[in-house]
């Protein structure tokens, strides 16, 4: 078994709706050629070195996957007749080069509504309790600052 | 030339964490070694050692694949 990843293209004209369900597709592809998935990541949308298909921009997606590389072909060949697709590449990685603690495709795409609001509680959660220790902090500050201050005073009335 | 011959040092030989951005994926980094035109500079000019100029050479070939390096820029239109 070998890592791959696969850096591939989308038309820009594809809604994060329509792109999530291709994602999907595109690892399901994988998946049934007894590939297992190790990472996705939307890179978004970036404009091109070159026009592809008359296109500027396009929306990049890397896919890492392990498998072994018989298959690889035949995925290729799905990817060369997925019309959505303007280019792609295929190239073998090194299993330190898999990418780890990303976030979910729903967040990376901007999707998730009621996740967000779970998130930002969990954020606001975390900044009361930062706030705290702040206070702590500042406090102590505020001490050693006072004794500094009186330490100055007592040097400039010596 | 010979005049004002001086012994460049290869990067990648003084900082060795640098070989991990010979990556395609790090196209900026590796817009370094291209000319305006969108050509790869030779290693005498940039002082790259030839063993990382083959990486370099190879992932600038599979960035531009994907399009994220020009093949070439035609310096009318920039």
């Amino acid at each position: 078994m070998n890592y791959y990843e696969t850096m591939y293209i989308v038309h820009p004209a594809i809604e994060s709706g329509r792109l999530k369900d291709l994602i999907l597709s595109v690892e399901k592809n994988m998946n049934s050629l007894g590939g297992k998935t190790c990472a996705i990541n939307v890179w978004g949308k970036k404009k091109l070195a070159y026009a592809i298909n008359k296109e500027k921009y396009g929306m990049y997606i890397l896919f890492q996957f392990k498998n072994d590389g018989k298959s690889n072909k035949d995925f290729n060949l799905g990817l060369d007749h997925n019309a959505n697709i303007l280019a792609y590449l295929t190239t073998k990685i090194d299993e330190n080069n898999v990418l780890n603690d990303l976030p979910d495709l729903d967040t990376q795409l901007g999707l998730s509504s009621s996740n967000n609001e779970n998130d930002s509680k969990l954020q606001n959660q975390n900044t009361k309790t930062e706030e705290t220790d702040n206070s702590t902090d500042e406090a102590q500050d505020v001490k050693s600052d006072a004794k500094s201050d009186d330490k100055i005073e007592q040097q400039e009335a010596e | 030339m010979a005049l004002s011959y001086q012994k460049k040092i290869c990067p990648f030989k003084e900082n060795s964490e640098l070989i991990k951005m010979i990556n395609y994926k790090e196209h900026k980094f590796l817009r370094k070694f291209l000319t305006d035109q969108g050509k790869i500079i030779p290693g005498y000019v940039t002082g790259v050692s030839a063993k990382y100029q083959r990486l370099i050479a190879k992932e600038i070939k599979k960035a531009r694949n994907i399009a994220l390096l020009p093949y070439h820029v035609d310096p009318r239109n920039v």
